[in-house]
């Protein structure tokens, strides 16, 4: 009796339940990037769907392209991605999204509402990239072929990494951090900003890959400043690389000083760490930016450079710090144009001098922060000089 | 000859002593309750004629009957089993010693009939053991167990000579249960060869051996060998009195008598271990496990047992320690894909696709594109298709068998993936988890998996990870419920004894493992000493 019973109700369990939020992998349109715009007053959101057959590495068929824009139309980025199921066939799933792009209209106009509607997703998780759109539409900078992967927002992604890593100019941001940053009070927010170079109107047809050097590319540049949840200003690629510097982004890059007429001493940048020390001086802010860095020599043009002579390498580590100190200051001085504190000199004064903060915060950005004394110390080491000294070639 | 009083006095009395306990042994109004009580009847052809009939005049039984030179009657008469009994032995000695022993007898012409029959028996002796039965069931217990009847005219009890003989398998190697290193010898369907085997392992006086028949038309002789002192006696208790209360009518096999045995009959998982190797008997017997012998059959069942001992294979003891403690490691990861892996797919490509790599999961929705069936109907399909493929195999003569059931699944396989009914992963999947079913040592422990696979397939496949772990929730409370004769089914895991797990997930180098398990008596008492 017992057992008939148990039969009956685990019957009951199984097949009434009908198994919900059960959806086979066929079912799913798996969306890798997201572009939003803005356009005649409503969103405009385009999805960049991937087609698993494409991708796989059994049956590849070239005449199709390894994924699908759909775009759909609404008051709000949930509307939009709902109304686009009229023209495709399943319903999005956004659970593995990489890439999402933001138009620079849109962004001008603040991006506060996008971010909210991905945050509550309970599909989406908060690890993708969130990049700019410079100067054109995010749904052109989902429809380029790219070379070497197949999907264009793998290759973004993966070049937005390995470019934050190794490059100094790019920042990798994922929707959490622009969360934090949105919600901090004394940072503003800064993503970095992608545009299609070359041929654009070759960007989203087959024959862009077709050639050895694609006509139509992708390359990151330039860092948006924002201020608020507003796109306000872009800094260029010196102001970015001392944004890096400051923020404690940096791993690696390159710094060249010049040693001749077009010739220069390579030095690679192995690690950079950056502190920022907040004091407040006769009732003003001052800010103390130190810098240490290593690097290794990867190049010696110069006959006249002599590396393995401690004293010219001595004279190398101060010549890197002054480049270095260059950017920091660009960085600094566009921020303060652009009246948008994205280096963190707030946070660092509300850690460690909360009272006077806390008189100062409401109105941070406008009057407080373009004043703020900077004091720069920064500090190079050159560890090694690669695999020899120096060379015999003779020049 | 000479027939000492004293002696035989003493012998008789030796002789009295062991038939009462013999006796004990067997129960025997119980074997044949149409017959007991009917007697031997003093005159030996009415005997005769009564065991001709009720066997319905077989021709296998043969009655040599001797006479007196003088006389047309029988003075004594030998009864057999042919095919059961040495034959040649009942020609040259029976049949030579009565004759002499009657032709003797007369010349001492004593009178005393018991003497006579005294003395028959003392030369009977140097055959086999001699036995007495004045009971018809006794004696058609003894009778077609194979020994040899002598009857003699006059007297209401028989002789019984245990000289047994028949063909029976040789000791050969075991078919099932392989090992690389270590005796290869496996039990045959002789009950005395293989007690005789494990004697051979064991030498020592403390090993006892009871034997008792059970099965009312069978009458299978069951032996329950354990080691004095070691053992649990409450194990050796339990064992003997579950055996003697089994009323059946036929024990074939040793799976008969581990299901009446059993504590707990509604479970899926063996609470009995059976083996078919001398050496995995007697390491156990060693740690104070009781052994079960059944006559006509090599498998010996072995109580009380855990489920670590299913994962065990003697092979583990014979090799080295750490390269058998990684083997146990991966027989434990074996099981937990078997019992688990096609769940886990199911659930995580049904239910929970972030869990997945974004480039395993653009490969796997690539290779589900155009494919009818959901992921779970896949998933059962192509288990049982396994199953099938693998019960065809056993079947199969030898030749062909392994060739069938291995291209058979590749060939299927790789058609059904290309037809486009089930997806590549999915064979993949079922083909992982069908080879590490094979890797449990112990055949009866890889059916309850088998059957708790398509559980847990349905579990997953309506409740997505949530359902999996249900579900071994359940197994684990139900697993941990679990008693072997009143052990517990889980130890040493649960309740955890630290010592003992040094041979339940690993296998501890000889020299760590000092003490003796928890299953023996003395629990605590070395088995190991070091001589420095």
């Amino acid at each position: 009796m017992k057992l008939r019973k148990a039969a009956v109700v685990s019957l009951c369990l199984i097949l009434m339940t009908g198994c919900w939020s059960r959806r086979e992998l066929n079912d799913l349109m798996i969306v890798l990037g997201i572009g939003l715009d803005w356009e005649d007053g409503e969103y405009v959101v385009s999805f960049q769907v991937v087609n698993p057959a494409q991708i796989s590495a059994q049956k590849q068929d070239n005449t199709r392209a390894p994924g699908t824009l759909y775009q759909g139309r609404g008051k709000s980025v949930f509307e939009a991605a709902r109304s686009l199921t009229a023209e495709a066939p399943r319903k999005v799933y956004v659970g593995h999204l990489q890439l999402y792009v933001i138009g620079e209209k849109l962004a001008r106009r603040g991006i506060g509402d996008m971010i909210d509607n991905m945050l509550r997703d309970n599909e989406a998780r908060m690890d993708f990239n969130v990049v700019i759109a410079r100067g054109m539409t995010a749904e052109s900078i989902l429809k380029l072929y790219t070379p070497l992967e197949k999907l264009p927002t793998n290759n973004m992604l993966l070049s937005l990494k390995t470019s934050e890593k190794n490059w100094a100019p790019t920042v990798s941001i994922t929707l959490d951090e622009v969360l934090d940053q949105l919600s901090t009070v004394g940072s503003e927010l800064a993503i970095t900003g992608i545009k299609l170079i070359g041929n654009k109107e070759m960007a989203d047809s087959p024959r862009n890959v077709a050639k050895f050097r694609p006509p139509s590319r992708f390359r990151y540049s330039g860092i948006a400043v924002f201020k608020g949840d507003k796109l306000i200003g872009w800094l260029n690629e010196n102001e970015s690389k001392g944004y890096t510097d400051i923020t404690n982004r940096l791993e690696s890059t390159s710094i060249q000083l010049p040693c001749g007429k077009n010739h220069y001493t390579v030095i690679e940048v192995t690690s950079s760490d950056s502190k920022l020390r907040a004091s407040v001086r006769r009732g003003k802010p001052v800010v103390r930016i130190s810098i240490r860095s290593e690097g290794t020599i990867v190049g010696r043009h110069c006959p006249t450079v002599d590396v393995t002579d401690p004293a010219t390498v001595a004279e190398l580590d101060r010549k890197a710090a002054t480049y270095m100190r260059s950017h920091s200051v660009a960085a600094v001085n566009k921020a303060k144009a652009l009246k948008s504190d994205i280096l963190g000199f707030g946070i660092q004064l509300a850690k460690e001098h909360p009272a006077y903060w806390r008189t100062v915060k409401d109105d941070w950005n406008e009057h407080y922060f373009p004043d703020v004394q900077v004091e720069y110390d920064i500090k190079f080491n050159i560890r090694k000089t690669g695999t020899t000294g120096n060379t015999t070639l003779k020049h | 000859m000479g027939v000492n009083d004293k002696t035989v006095k003493a012998e008789s009395a030796h002789m009295h002593r062991k038939q009462k306990a013999y006796e004990r042994q067997k129960n025997v109004t119980q074997i044949l309750p149409e017959y007991s009580g009917v007697p031997v009847e003093p005159d030996i052809r009415r005997s005769m004629e009564f065991i001709l009939r009720e066997m319905g005049g077989s021709d296998d039984v043969v009655v040599r009957e001797i006479r007196y030179e003088d006389s047309k009657a029988p003075a004594a008469a030998v009864v057999y089993i042919d095919g059961l009994t040495d034959a040649a032995a009942v020609n040259r000695y029976i049949e030579d010693v009565l004759q002499h022993s009657l032709a003797g007898i007369k010349e001492h012409a004593t009178d005393d009939r018991l003497d006579r029959f005294e003395a028959a028996k003392e030369l009977l002796f140097g055959i086999g053991s001699v036995r007495t039965v004045d009971d018809m069931s006794a004696l058609y217990l003894e009778l077609l167990s194979g020994e040899a009847i002598i009857m003699l005219d006059g007297f209401d009890y028989a002789y019984c000579v245990d000289i047994r003989k028949w063909k029976g398998r040789d000791i050969t190697e075991s078919t099932n249960q392989t090992s690389v290193r270590g005796p290869r010898e496996s039990f045959t369907e002789t009950l005395r060869d293989n007690t005789a085997m494990i004697r051979r392992k064991i030498k020592d006086p403390r090993l006892w051996l009871e034997t008792m028949t059970i099965g009312r038309l069978t009458k299978t002789d069951v032996s329950l060998m354990y080691m004095n002192g070691i053992a649990k006696p409450s194990v050796i208790e339990t064992a003997r009195h579950r055996l003697q209360s089994i009323d059946i009518d036929s024990v074939l096999d040793s799976g008969y008598i581990e299901e009446l045995i059993e504590d707990n009959k509604l479970t899926l998982f063996p609470a009995v271990y059976n083996t078919e190797l001398p050496d995995n008997v007697a390491s156990q017997l060693l740690e104070g496990k009781v052994a079960i012998l059944v006559d006509g059959t090599p498998n010996v069942l072995i109580v009380p047992t855990q489920f670590v001992s299913f994962l065990q294979s003697n092979e583990d003891y014979y090799q080295r320690a750490f390269y058998a403690s990684l083997l146990r490691i991966l027989r434990y990861l074996s099981l937990g894909i078997s019992l688990l892996f096609p769940s886990f797919y199911i659930a995580i490509t049904t239910y929970h696709r972030d869990m997945l790599p974004t480039q395993l999961l653009i490969s796997l929705a690539a290779q589900r594109e155009g494919v009818p069936f959901p992921a779970f109907v896949e998933a059962v399909v192509m288990e049982l298709t396994f199953e099938i493929l693998r019960e065809a195999g056993l079947r199969m003569p030898r030749a062909i068998g392994q060739a069938v059931s291995v291209v058979g699944t590749l060939v299927i396989g790789q058609a059904a993936v290309e037809a486009g009914i089930v997806s590549a992963a999915m064979v993949i999947v079922v083909s992982i988890t069908a080879i590490s079913t094979f890797t449990l040592p112990s055949y009866t422990m890889s059916i309850p998996v088998r059957i708790l696979r398509f559980a847990f397939m349905g579990a997953a496949a309506s409740f997505g990870l949530f359902g999996t772990i249900m579900g071994l929730f359940a197994l684990l409370l139900h697993l941990c419920s679990l008693r072997s004769f009143g052990e517990p089914y889980m130890a040493p895991l649960s309740p955890y004894k630290g010592v003992d797990m040094g041979d339940g997930l690993l296998r501890l180098p000889r020299w760590l493992m000092f003490k003796r398990p928890d299953t023996a008596k003395g629990s605590g008492s070395t088995r190991y000493r070091n001589r420095g």
